[in-house]
């Protein structure tokens, strides 16, 4: 082989090997598609930031307290700084499906608690209640609040609890798009409950529903009020909706 | 473990060598096309940012702009940015397999390997910092999924993901917040380069010229074939639901929704304090020589070749201790290697010294130029006929398979580190047909410059110069990888066959 042969076989090689190396590159850039969420699966958001009620009382300094204390510390009334870890319950459908004591930030225990979960739910209607206890021994929740929605495939239902209001704000489907963006997501927001309510009718037309135990695998169907009425007791365990597929996010 | 990588590597830089030469192959030069490819994204990078709007509701439609309306250059400038931050973590990758491979984090380059470790997160920090400015779709699946990432760490509270809660959450100032990171953070990889390199004398920033124009070339006709395209916009109202992943940076996210956040974090823990032990975990091998270079004032006049030489920067000349107005060289042990480079630089390193014991300049205490003489003089007297002298490299062949009938070898810690005033010294004998010098390409050399130093000492280029009386001619040099035995062979025989005949053996008399 002369020379000048295998500098060419050598240049269509390098071209080879550099078109792998350059279909590789293209194609794990963006290839394969990773699927997040099920077809059938809708996410709720439950977010809070909050400060729970101080533990103890303030108490008046006795004269040999503050006489211990030194000259610019003597103020008269000593108030604890520690705060109460919250409470905060989520229902769905009556189902408890997150319980958690959220402990108050700071070295002292004086801040803020605050949460971030992300719950992976079936679509469909359910009713949703959140309560909040800002105070771990108190006997009844501070904050209470419930919707009925329906949540389609993918939406996400945000729980936010407005520290201001005193109150959980429910977001479902808010959405700010950008100008002149043409987009079917943006139409279906405006709206977001008459192609589900077709859908769910389909789907009780479509699929024979077996009869939901009590505290068992739930699916979409069970979310629909037709099968599964709300305010029906619900053992909250494990069960819950494949508990492991429920939670995603911290804590997961 | 480690033999079976070395000698996967091996394999296929012989294979690449086949295709690109020692002087293009890719594999020898990881680091370097690393480098280009970060600078390809910078430049791509500035360019995009001065069409880019910093907004929540400006981002997505201008980096649409970009790609669609001047598609000839934003698109392809934008292709390029992401193309080449993908192949810079291959070649990361790659070049930090390779070095653990092939032994190269023991001893003083320790340094070099430990601070190539943040590095790493550096690049992965700033690259996925830069997926949530085109702000679509997949940007929202990675920045909520980095948010409740490192809200996962209790420590830092669940600050982060609230701020994708909803549209409203979400402000202006943030994404400037994230434009500065992105910023911020490939100028922080930069400096962290400079300090990975620090310890290098001359390190290799630059890939040959060939494989510049090539990479520039293949990440070209990637954009032009397939330009990076936006999903379409984030919509904090629904989630993702399938998203088309850069798996070169995001292949640990769908891990972070299966296993759990912080199983990920545990991970990511274990393995970078496990790379960052690995100088320390894994025991060092036949070829590192332990002891330092020493400097022997006596015999050190202060040239400073040894200190032009020293691929680790471990040498500094200082006012010498006994001779007024002279310099002589200092070795900083916690950063020599034991290479032997010096000694071969050493004009004091020269057999001919009629002294009772050779002591040079500077010299590696494993491996003093007096056992290398009487490993020469012991060689050549082995020599069964009339034959050729190899020295060769411990890091490259293994050349002791290649003694044979009229063949004597000797070992050498780096081809850089044969003086040769001892391959005049050995050409020179009767018994010597001529001599031969091989080690690692140059590429390559496991010591660096090792290599290339010999090459530029025996062509002049570099002091020591080759001065012999026996010719020129009766000294080459082969650079020789593990499985080239074969080459080598072929090598000497041809040598040898040349000297051999009527015209060698007439300049030779």
């Amino acid at each position: 082989m002369s020379a000048r042969t295998a500098s060419w076989r050598r240049h269509i090689l390098q071209i080879l090997a550099a078109s792998v190396v350059a279909a590789g590159l293209g194609y794990f850039s963006n290839r394969p598609a990773h699927r997040h969420l099920a077809e059938d699966q809708a996410v709720i958001k439950l977010s809070l930031r909050h400060a729970g009620q101080v533990l103890g009382e303030c108490h008046t300094r006795t004269p040999e307290e503050l006489a211990d204390l030194p000259a610019n510390m003597r103020a008269p009334m000593v108030c604890p700084r520690e705060r109460s870890p919250l409470l905060l319950e989520l229902r769905l459908n009556d189902a408890l499906v997150l319980s958690e004591i959220l402990p108050a930030r700071g070295i002292h225990n004086d801040g803020r608690a605050s949460v971030y979960r992300r719950l992976v739910v079936p679509v469909g209607r359910m009713n949703v209640a959140v309560r909040l206890k800002d105070h771990i021994e108190s006997d009844v929740f501070q904050y209470e609040s419930s919707r009925t929605v329906r949540i389609g495939p993918a939406e996400n239902l945000v729980i936010d609890f407005n520290g201001d209001l005193g109150d959980f704000e429910f977001l479902l489907a808010g959405s700010l798009l950008p100008d002149g963006v043409p987009s079917d997501q943006g139409a279906a927001l405006e709206d977001p409950l008459d192609d589900l309510e077709a859908r769910d009718r389909k789907r009780q037309d479509d699929e024979e529903v077996d009869e939901t135990p009590v505290g068992k695998r739930f699916t979409a169907a069970h979310f629909d009020d037709a099968h599964y009425p709300v305010g029906e007791e619900v053992e909250a365990d494990g069960d819950y909706g494949e508990q492991q597929n429920l939670t995603h996010g911290r804590g997961a | 473990m480690l033999n079976l990588l070395e000698a996967g590597f091996r394999r296929v830089e012989a294979a690449f060598n086949t295709v690109f030469t020692e002087a293009w192959n890719p594999i020898y030069q990881l680091g370097a096309l690393a480098m280009l490819n970060y600078w390809i994204v910078a430049v791509s990078g500035i360019y995009l940012f001065v069409f880019f709007d910093t907004s929540i509701l400006g981002a997505w439609s201008s980096v649409e702009a970009i790609t669609r309306e001047q598609w000839y250059l934003g698109g392809i400038m934008r292709s390029l940015h992401r193309y080449a931050s993908d192949a810079m973590v291959v070649l990361v990758t790659l070049h930090l397999a390779r070095e653990f491979a092939l032994s190269r984090f023991r001893g003083p380059r320790w340094f070099s390997w430990v601070s190539g470790i943040p590095l790493l997160w550096l690049l992965f920090a700033a690259a996925i910092g830069g997926y949530w400015l085109v702000w679509d779709r997949h940007a929202q699946y990675i920045a909520v999924t980095t948010s409740e990432f490192i809200d996962a760490l209790p420590f830092l509270g669940d600050g982060l993901a609230r701020n994708f809660l909803s549209a409203s959450t979400l402000s202006d100032r943030f994404f400037s917040f994230l434009v500065f990171l992105h910023i911020a953070l490939p100028l922080f990889l930069l400096i962290g380069i400079f300090v990975h390199i620090k310890r290098l004398k001359l390190a290799r920033i630059h890939p040959a010229r060939g494989l510049i124009y090539g990479t520039m070339a293949m990440l070209l006709a990637l954009s032009l074939a397939k330009p990076a395209v936006s999903m379409g916009p984030a919509d904090l109202g629904t989630t993702p639901a399938v998203v088309d992943l850069d798996w070169f940076y995001l292949n640990l996210y769908p891990f972070m929704e299966s296993v759990g956040m912080l199983w990920v974090w545990g991970f990511l823990g274990a393995l970078t304090l496990m790379l960052a032990a690995v100088p320390w975990l894994f025991p060092e091998g036949r070829e590192v020589l332990h002891s330092p270079a020493v400097v022997n004032p006596d015999n050190c006049n202060g040239c400073s070749w040894c200190f032009q030489d020293c691929p680790y920067d471990a040498i500094t000349m200082i006012p010498h201790q006994d001779k007024p107005g002279l310099r002589q060289a200092m070795v900083d042990p916690d950063l020599c290697t034991a290479c032997g480079i010096c000694e071969g630089s050493c004009p004091s390193a020269t057999p001919f010294r009629r002294v009772e014991e050779l002591i040079s300049g500077i010299e590696v205490p494993d491996y003093p130029l007096d056992a290398l003489r009487r490993q020469a003089e012991s060689a050549i007297d082995g020599l069964d006929r009339e034959g050729l002298v190899l020295f060769g490299c411990d890091h490259a062949l293994d050349v002791a398979r290649l003694q044979a009938s009229g063949v004597a070898v000797v070992s050498l810690p780096c081809s850089g580190a044969l003086p040769p005033s001892f391959a005049d010294f050995v050409a020179r004998k009767d018994k010597v047909l001529g001599v031969m010098i091989s080690g690692c390409h140059p590429a390559d050399c496991f010591f660096r410059k090792g290599s290339q130093w010999s090459e530029e000492r025996l062509s002049g280029e570099r002091m020591p110069h080759l001065r012999t009386g026996a010719g020129k001619h009766k000294v080459r040099t082969s650079w020789a990888g593990p499985h080239d035995q074969r080459a080598l062979e072929s090598e000497l025989e041809t040598f040898r066959m040349e000297l051999s005949s009527d015209g060698g053996r007439a300049e030779v008399s």
